[in-house]
């Protein structure tokens, strides 16, 4: 009974140890692109949790189906909402991408200069601009710029721009 | 139950808290300062619990004091946490996107052109402000006009590095 609820409390991290595991597979197979992976991993602990708190459930008396289960998807959903970005921050971070080079040139370091010379804001943008154009969130006409389609970016911006001026009292860093 | 709705109190008082500091000071180091006032909060709320003497109770519902219990709330919270620091990092930083589509949403209708767009979105903007943060964050010093990573700045560069290895992923950036 003790080994039971003690399973109980450890299902959030094996769902997602679940969708840690069958990420990586997915990865090194090569079956899924990284966004698509992400997503289909994150459903399969999720998947995994359910199982495991409807089959815990059944066998131990005293543990509620329904509340269990949301407070595990729950927990859950905020470990893989942290893997998420840890792979994202992998993927996009700037400061995660200057770590590396210097890491990558040993113990000399680098010169402002050096790093700007392989890692500048031409590169994020073309990268960045090339993500939102083939996304439909912005267009390129006649030679301008607009924003376009379904104003997904528009939403997260705005979201974001309200937690700015609420915790730090300023729309942007550098007002 | 009692883990959950206990577990959203102890992250509504560290959220209070958190918000009344910064309306006091910002922090220097803003990121460990959080880390200190959510994680004292999930101590001392679990040894409370634990004890029996949390001064709030919400709908009757007994404390979670079990140790299965106390697991829930920390792992909950540590989870809900965590996440927060995530999202929080791009408050306290602009992603270039939201920089992007900032700029260009600030043009409409008219739109912007590419070469003043091209020639706003500098270095000064996009990358020497992150620079300086390597130095703030004590992830690299500077020795001769170089940075050089710190063995904290060598951890995350290693971690990152190994992990998208595992993934066979590329640099990203």
């Amino acid at each position: 009974m003790e080994s039971d609820k003690l399973f109980l409390a450890l299902i959030p991290v094996l769902g997602l140890l679940i969708n840690v595991a069958s990420h990586i597979a997915i990865n090194r197979l090569g079956l899924l692109s990284q966004l698509k992976s992400i997503f289909v991993c994150f459903g399969i602990g999720a998947i995994a949790v359910l199982l495991m708190v409807f089959l815990l459930s059944l066998s131990c008396i005293g543990i509620e189906l329904l509340p269990q289960l949301i407070l595990n998807e729950i927990s859950y959903g905020a470990l893989g909402y942290g893997y998420f970005h840890f792979v994202n921050l992998g993927e996009t971070a700037r400061r995660i991408r200057i770590i590396r080079e210097i890491f990558d040139s040993g113990e000399k370091g680098m010169s402002e200069e050096e790093i700007l010379a392989i890692y500048n804001a031409k590169t994020i943008v073309n990268v960045r601009l090339n993500r939102l154009l083939n996304n439909g969130q912005i267009i390129l006409k006649e030679g301008k710029y607009f924003v376009h389609g379904t104003p997904l970016m528009n939403i997260i911006s705005s979201i974001m721009l309200f937690l700015k001026v609420l915790l730090l009292g300023k729309k942007s860093e550098f007002d | 139950m009692n883990s959950l709705i206990y577990t959203l109190l102890l992250l509504c008082i560290a959220f209070a808290v958190h918000l009344t500091v910064w309306k006091i000071r910002l922090p220097h180091r803003q990121t460990k300062v959080l880390l200190l006032i959510f994680f004292s909060t999930l101590l001392l709320g679990s040894f409370l619990f634990y004890l029996g003497n949390f001064p709030i109770v919400l709908f009757g519902l007994p404390f979670p004091a079990e140790i299965f219990e106390l697991i829930q709330v920390a792992t909950l919270f540590t989870a809900v946490t965590l996440a927060y620091m995530i999202t929080y990092s791009a408050v306290e930083a602009d992603s270039p996107s939201l920089v992007i589509t900032n700029m260009i949403r600030d043009s409409m209708p008219e739109g912007i052109n590419k070469e003043v767009f091209e020639e706003r979105m500098n270095d000064d903007l996009l990358i020497k402000p992150r620079l300086k943060d390597l130095i703030i964050d004590k992830i690299a010093i500077m020795k001769d006009e170089r940075y050089v990573l710190t063995d904290k700045g060598k951890l995350m560069a290693g971690l990152f590095a190994t992990y998208r290895s595992i993934l066979k992923a590329k640099k990203g950036g």
